[in-house]
């Protein structure tokens, strides 16, 4: 991508305003991974937001509270209770990636590999963006489309807000890749409820084998309300991607994508499942 | 645009486009140690570290680093006086066409710098972004072994 002016604001305030007046030219540098594979002949005005004060993470009663310019590697690192990102971060491709990419970048423009919008739907996030005044966004309508639809010009993805995983909560994620740093062929991430060996609340998402994170209502409604055994949960994923049809690349044949799914949700809903119960961190 | 950082310990200040590849700046200032292979954040050869983190300079601009701090293998050593893990790799005939060999020399830099007791997995997670082609990788893994366990007891 060519640029004709490049800006590192110290402030968000002063990434708004140079984004106003560029206007459509205007473009967002987050961890600035994706950037050389965005097309455009016109030469953009690039606003780079790393010295704009928005990384950190900040656990408050409900949620993590993480700005937007935090890097994967942070999320890697950081350590709470209830905090599950750290198991999507490690699988994020390198470290060099790790060490440059936001999450605030992966969630604005989103690819169909992209990984952490499948994770944040299965966690129940909320989105926080920054324009002539904030509004928040839940899960459901910040990824009904593509996100980057949701801004203004102006608008910044300001912080994200992941709720706290609480007692009988369980995580699970999977990613198949066939070798570390490649694109994902297959995410699922999960989070059950369970009391009592009953599963209560599930959200099943799947990512890279359909064109866009997509959670399986049918594979939710076939958990809840039974027991959170194997045979059970194995079951429910048999048929993972129902109807969809799945997203074929590299030679992949759709029976082979279904078999991801199948594996992947299965094992996913394994591992919630146990932490739920007390089984795994 | 002027870009204002430090380069090598040193201040430095010099006149980039506002869309010239990091890569191509640092080279063109003569940190020839800093290779473009894939030129697209898969390899690793274009790696340095940036405010103490390793970073592919294939995917940032010149502009990125204003006011901030790049380290190459310039810094770190040369032929007469090599660094202990440069020394390694020699020792252990990791080194073949040598073009990863910057790259992941300042990979494995940066996590053993950060921290001098990470495991082997850790250690190897965090040069798994740094491809070699010739040699295959238990020499190079050898000589990365060796170098954390020398800081380790440094820093001991």
């Amino acid at each position: 991508m060519k640029y004709k002016e490049y800006h590192a604001p110290a402030s968000l305030s002063e990434a708004q305003n140079l984004l106003r007046c560029a206007g459509e030219a205007g473009i967002v540098i987050a961890g600035a991974t994706s950037h050389p594979f965005l097309g455009g002949k016109d030469p953009r005005i690039a606003v780079d937001l790393h010295r704009a004060g928005l990384a950190g993470i900040c656990p408050d009663q409900q949620a993590f509270v993480i700005g937007a310019m935090t890097t994967v590697a942070a999320l890697e690192t950081f350590r709470a209770r209830g905090w599950v990102l750290d198991r999507v971060a490690r699988r994020f491709v390198s470290q060099q990636i790790r060490n440059q990419s936001t999450l605030g970048g992966n969630l604005v423009r989103v690819f169909p590999w992209s990984d952490f919008p499948v994770a944040l739907i299965a966690l129940e996030a909320s989105f926080v963006i920054a324009g002539e005044s904030a509004r928040s966004l839940n899960t459901d309508d910040y990824f009904a489309t593509q996100p980057a639809k949701h801004f203004a010009i102006g608008d910044v993805l300001k912080c994200i807000h992941v709720p706290i995983l609480r007692e009988g909560q369980g995580f699970g994620y999977q990613k198949i890749t066939r070798v570390q740093a490649d694109f994902s062929q297959m995410t699922v991430a999960v989070r059950l409820t369970v009391a009592k060996h009953q599963v209560t609340d599930a959200r099943v998402v799947v990512g890279a084998g359909l064109p866009m994170p997509t959670r399986l209502s049918h594979i939710e409604e076939a958990v809840i309300g039974k027991p959170a055994t194997e045979r059970q949960l194995r079951s429910a994923a048999e048929n993972p991607l129902g109807e969809k049809r799945p997203r074929t690349v590299a030679g992949m044949s759709p029976e082979y994508v279904q078999q991801l799914a199948r594996v992947a949700v299965g094992d996913a809903l394994m591992e919630a499942a146990a932490e739920a119960q007390g089984a795994a961190s | 645009m002027i870009v204002e950082f430090t380069l090598n310990h040193e201040p430095t200040r010099a006149e980039a486009s506002p869309d010239e590849p990091l890569a191509m700046f640092l080279r063109r200032l003569g940190m020839k140690s800093v290779k473009v292979g894939c030129d697209e954040g898969c390899c690793g050869t274009c790696t340095v570290i940036l405010d103490g983190l390793a970073v592919y300079t294939c995917l940032l601009t010149a502009g990125s680093v204003h006011g901030r701090s790049v380290r190459t293998v310039e810094s770190l050593g040369d032929f007469k006086n090599p660094h202990p893990l440069q020394a390694l790799l020699v020792e252990e005939g990791a080194v073949q066409c040598g073009f990863c060999i910057p790259g992941l020399i300042l990979s494995a830099v940066a996590a053993v710098e950060a921290k001098p007791d990470l495991s082997d997995a850790e250690l190897f997670a965090n040069c798994d972004g740094n491809l070699c082609r010739c040699t295959g990788y238990e020499k190079i893994q050898n000589a990365l072994v060796r170098y954390r366990d020398l800081a380790r007891e440094a820093a001991s």
